[in-house]
């Protein structure tokens, strides 16, 4: 779980969703997992699953880093897979890419996003001390992920994590942990000192200004409701699934086209980020 | 517990939890609450099943909160021996983790129970037809829903796995308050956990 790269790639992208409100990102994110819950036709969640690679590639992000960060749930998938094998390997399939296409959504939003601007945009759902936890979990995150690394670098260079030493390498890294725990500890001691001291009446967090629909926010909410359209089809219509063919067809013309626009039509040929 | 969830362990591509840690230190509540922001967190990042927070925060709340007094049980049955925190804490770590584990698979086994038994979704009108889960097609093989997951080979698999990092996270959580009653006693005997 790379957080700093996710909170980078939110921070300074510059691709066709990054530019897009906050709000229409979530709403069109929500739009795509209700069509992941309600399908269960292998042939439309590749579809999604291509629709969304499409996106990432219109992201101008680095392709396999997000593909392989919103792999990770599928280890998990693999355990319900293997538990409904039964001679067929559709069922274990189509399992595992719902935890594919789940995740890809999510993270599709999250590197085009910044997090303060998602927790925003969801703020009217939730209760204030969950909000004020998100935004102060946030600024601590990165530096307790400095702090860890540090400590890592200083148990390594000072050898207490060497090799086949697993009870006093564990302790060591235990001892580390408790460490981080305590300096994590007295950093928010003293930020709530700092606060209190400037005034904090027990809100932060700033509401998201409403935007109307930009142009720019036409194309994920188009997606979303595309995407949302064709599950309800597929769960509704019998005869949808004669039509999975020119369907996973249209998802691979479009992949096809994002990365030639992206790469090809498009001199910066997805490296935008390393500027 | 989202800095410990970023060092995994590479062989086995287990990582830490810590959700104990976190219930003994701020108490069955705000544990419960921090698991809930920690799970919203990482399902954003991918880390986790985002259409699943509520039943992830529910099982990992539950580690937080039974291990709070877990630990405290053990703390007062072992209170003689000078290593009764880090063993009391390794203790809770191992029991919770075996409760949420066996909750999750409970959780699987609920799962797939057929709601529409419950509720009488009605499959004439829309949204009866768009959420049921029964199959519409008569000749449609691969639904899922006539599927069941063989619960028993899914439980023998999750508490195969799961063993290995119970040890390593019973071991690691005895080991941090074992490090944390020494330096900051306060933080894990104090009142108002």
């Amino acid at each position: 779980m790379d957080i700093g790269i996710i909170d980078y790639f939110a921070n300074s992208g510059e691709g066709l969703l990054h530019r897009a409100s906050p709000l229409y990102k979530i709403i069109s994110t929500v739009f795509v997992l209700a069509s992941i819950v309600i399908t269960n036709d292998f042939i439309v969640l590749l579809s999604i699953y291509l629709m969304l690679a499409s996106l990432v590639i219109l992201t101008r992000l680095p392709f396999l880093k997000i593909i392989s960060i919103a792999a990770y749930p599928a280890i998990f998938a693999v355990l319900f897979a293997i538990s409904s094998w039964s001679e067929d390997w559709i069922i274990p399939a189509t399992i595992i890419l719902k935890a594919l296409c789940a995740a890809l959504a999510m993270v599709i939003l999250i590197v085009t996003t910044p997090y303060p601007s998602v927790f925003s945009s969801i703020s009217p759902f939730l209760p204030r001390v969950i909000l004020e936890g998100l935004y102060l979990t946030y600024r601590s995150l990165f530096i307790l992920l400095e702090l860890m690394g540090n400590l890592l670098r200083a148990l390594r260079i000072r050898g207490g994590l060497s090799p086949r030493r697993y009870i006093k390498n564990i302790s060591n890294f235990a001892s580390g942990i408790g460490l981080l725990l305590i300096r994590g500890f007295d950093l928010s001691e003293r930020f709530y000192g700092v606060m209190q001291v400037r005034g904090y009446s027990g809100k932060i967090a700033e509401e998201e200004r409403k935007r109307k629909l930009g142009h720019e926010d036409i194309f994920p909410i188009a997606v979303g409701l595309f995407i949302l359209s064709v599950s309800i089809g597929a769960r509704l219509e019998d005869d949808f699934k004669l039509y999975g063919i020119y369907l996973l067809t249209l998802s691979i013309v479009f992949v096809c086209c994002s990365a030639y626009y992206v790469y090809f039509h498009n001199s910066t040929r997805g490296v935008f980020w390393k500027r | 517990m989202i800095v410990g969830m970023t060092l995994e362990i590479v062989p086995i591509a287990y990582h830490i939890n810590m959700s104990v840690i976190a219930g003994i230190v701020l108490g069955p509540a705000l544990g419960f609450i921090s698991v809930f922001i920690v799970d919203l967190m990482i399902a954003m990042f991918g880390h986790g099943g985002f259409t699943v927070v509520g039943l992830n925060t529910l099982v990992v709340g539950t580690e937080a909160a039974v291990g709070f007094y877990f630990f405290h049980a053990f703390l007062g049955l072992l209170s003689s021996s000078k290593i009764s925190a880090g063993l009391s804490a390794a203790l809770a770590t191992m029991l919770s983790l075996i409760i949420s584990t066996s909750l999750m698979i409970g959780i699987v086994y609920l799962s797939q129970v057929n709601p529409e038994k419950i509720l009488h979704v009605d499959k004439e009108n829309f949204i009866g037809k768009v959420f049921s889960l029964g199959p519409h097609r008569e000749n449609e093989k691969h639904e899922m829903q006539d599927n069941k997951i063989d619960i028993e080979t899914f439980a023998k698999t999750v508490f195969f796995l799961g063993m290995f990092g119970w040890i390593l996270e019973a071991v690691i959580s005895g080991f941090v308050i074992r490090y944390v009653s020494r330096v900051r006693p306060d933080l894990i005997l104090s009142e108002a956990t």
